[in-house]
């Protein structure tokens, strides 16, 4: 990829991620390349399987490592306080290293906000503990900073003493929120942040979202299948395909000019508002490989409407191509 | 809290009864009655008794009296705390089976620590080491303590310990410290006779609470909050032990309730066979004898350990778990 000089917060090069499963290898991740820079948030896109949230849970290194093994690749990750950006991809899971970045530089939250607060512990208790964690301060004063942290996610100050199971789906995910910032972190992995809520709550979060963003001045990796959401929020857009960016540069760019026959039927397939009731939503044809499957040659070629044409017989795996400034498909149309 | 505790200890007494009333008559549906059974062993040793006897035996302990009546009698002294009489010891029930009952407390007692400590560290290794050697060697001991029953066990410890290892391996002090008054030395004799009682009676729960601790954990270690725990940067640890394991240990908190009777009766088993001063003996004899007034003691005795103990279980679940705290 291009543009390599200029100083990204976050950059994945290659990454090649397997899971060993008792049926067999699953290829989650078979070179997967993004970059984010800090304060923008950069929408990661695809249908469920194509490897987004392994993505996300391999930059804090969440997955299981017995199971799951990094095959190559970095990840780059450039910490406060020094110029020189570290592979995390290469960091012990188990370090002290990887601990003191989790939570404190890069957070993350989840898509169940139901189950990911501890039913048996305070809001306020699962707060401190972050921040008691990764600052140098006394129970008071993560107390303080607790309750400060929940009045700037728009829930009440007395939240810090309930228990997540008195909560609403989306007080929760304020909650989660409230705890995933609450050491400031300069990356936040918002994986499906908004899927397991109603629309109107949905709305609310990404605009706290952004806000926050704006306050902190933090970049937002936002994984998501919701290309409105994407649309919404983000500066940079990547489509995933198969364990693979299929397309990815800014969000003008891809849903504006959408170059890669997926990417074009991703689109196709939304509803549009205004739309007449009776037109039929184009869906892609055919479905997601059998994930122990290893698909030879390009990824999408199974499904591609287009693949013939132009000589394209699908066998070799396409070459990242930049058809515009910032704008990459792997697609052998564009050649 | 307190409200809640003195409701429930209420709401036990009406089960007591219910249960001291079945138990009551359970025990005497057998054919005959204790003069039956004194006449049969005075008849197996050579003698006989004449129908005035036998006649004046069954008015002198009330056994001609319905058996509502007998019941009644029993009863009523129980709020006093007389507990009633046995006739095979002539002597007070209570008086027969104090210092048995605090044995088979404190050995019942001391098994469900032993079932405790041994089996949640080794739930906890087997569950965070899924497949791995050891969780393979513990799951195998694990089936093999299930599967084997307590009077087993008993028995292969009486043939080995005596036998092969030449130690005590019966009783609950050494035949010399057993009239001695209490010292460092009769103390530590009883040390010595505990520990392979103790373990017997413990490995078949200790076996199942690995199970279960292994299988709960190995569910909450999927939960969401514990990969939440870890993404806020904390040491797996604290992960395992502050998230996990907090939540996980709920259903064995449950089946507590169902272990301290099981525990009972496995003393009393064990009591038999390694002849320990449990009431287990004297257990078996009375219903043998049909000494019912001792006989229903002992089975109340175990009816309200079971109540006692779902008590302190569901007290304990609430204290460790809000959710079921407010409800």
């Amino acid at each position: 990829m291009k543009n390599e000089e200029k100083n990204y917060l976050l950059t994945i090069k290659d990454l090649v991620v397997h899971f060993h499963t008792l049926e067999g290898i699953v290829r989650a991740l078979e070179g997967v390349s993004l970059h984010l820079e800090q304060g923008k948030t950069l929408g990661l896109v695809g249908e469920s399987g194509c490897g987004k949230s392994v993505t996300a849970h391999s930059i804090l290194r969440l997955l299981p490592p017995k199971l799951c093994k990094i095959k190559g690749g970095e990840i780059l990750f450039r910490q406060r306080d020094s110029a020189e950006p570290i592979d995390l991809a290469k960091v012990d899971p188990q370090s002290d290293l990887i601990r003191s970045i989790r939570g404190h530089e890069i957070a993350m939250i989840f898509q169940e906000p139901m189950t990911s607060l501890a039913p048996i512990y305070t809001v306020g208790d699962q707060i401190m503990e972050a921040i008691m964690l990764h600052r140098q301060v006394s129970p008071e004063q993560a107390r303080e900073s607790a309750m400060e942290m929940l009045k700037a996610v728009a829930l009440a100050e007395n939240v810090v003493d309930e228990y997540p199971y008195r909560l609403s789906g989306g007080q929760r995910q304020r909650a989660m929120t409230a705890m995933a910032l609450s050491c400031n972190p300069s990356l936040l992995i918002a994986d499906e942040p908004t899927t397991a809520l109603d629309v109107t709550i949905q709305a609310q979060i990404l605009e706290l979202l952004m806000s926050l963003q704006k306050e902190f001045n933090m970049a937002i990796l936002m994984i998501t299948h919701n290309l409105g959401v994407i649309a919404e929020m983000a500066d940079e857009v990547a489509v995933m395909y198969l364990g693979r960016v299929v397309e990815s540069g800014a969000i003008e760019q891809v849903l504006g000019n959408p170059l890669h026959p997926y990417t074009i039927g991703l689109l196709k397939s939304l509803p549009k508002m205004g739309d007449q009731t009776n037109r039929r939503l184009a869906p892609i044809p055919g479905s997601v490989p059998d994930p122990l499957a290893k698909v030879e040659g390009c990824p999408f070629h199974l499904r591609c409407p287009v693949y013939k044409q132009k000589g394209c017989d699908g066998k070799e795996l396409p070459s990242v191509v930049e058809p515009e400034p910032g704008h990459l498909v792997r697609c052998v149309l564009y050649y | 809290m307190l409200p809640y505790i003195v409701k429930r200890v209420l709401g036990m007494i009406p089960s007591l009864i219910i249960i001291s009333f079945i138990t009551f008559f359970v025990i005497q549906l057998p054919p005959g009655d204790f003069v039956t059974s004194v006449q049969s062993q005075v008849a197996s040793s050579g003698g006989g008794m004449d129908a005035t006897t036998v006649e004046a035996l069954r008015v002198r302990y009330g056994l001609d009296q319905p058996q509502v009546v007998q019941y009644w009698r029993w009863i009523k002294g129980f709020p006093t705390g007389d507990f009633g009489y046995s006739l095979e010891w002539s002597a007070p029930v209570w008086d027969v089976i104090a210092t048995r009952m605090g044995w088979t407390l404190l050995l019942s007692g001391l098994a469900l620590v032993f079932m405790w400590v041994v089996s949640i560290p080794i739930g906890v290794y087997s569950a965070t080491h899924q497949y791995s050697i050891g969780d393979n060697i513990f799951s195998f001991l694990g089936f093999l303590g299930l599967s084997i029953p307590d009077f087993l066990l008993s028995l292969i410890w009486l043939v080995v310990g005596t036998l092969v290892l030449g130690i005590p391996a019966y009783g609950l002090f050494s035949p010399e410290m057993a009239d001695a008054p209490w010292s460092l030395a009769k103390f530590l004799d009883l040390l010595k006779h505990l520990w392979a009682p103790v373990i017997i009676m413990g490995i078949i729960g200790t076996a199942e609470l690995i199970r279960i601790m292994r299988g709960s954990l190995l569910d909450v270690l999927n939960q969401q909050y514990v990969t939440t725990a870890r993404a806020k940067g904390l040491h797996e640890k604290k992960v395992i032990k502050k998230y996990a394991v907090r939540m996980a240990i709920n259903p064995l908190i449950s089946v507590l309730g169902m272990q301290i009777p099981k525990m009972i009766s496995s003393s009393i088993i064990v009591g038999l066979v390694l002849s320990i001063p449990t009431v287990g003996p004297i257990f078996l004899r009375s219903l043998i004898s049909q000494d019912m007034y001792l006989a229903g003691v002992i089975l109340l005795f175990m009816a309200v350990m079971l109540l006692v103990s779902n008590l302190l279980a569901d007290l304990v679940l609430a204290w460790i778990d809000p959710r079921i705290r407010y409800e």
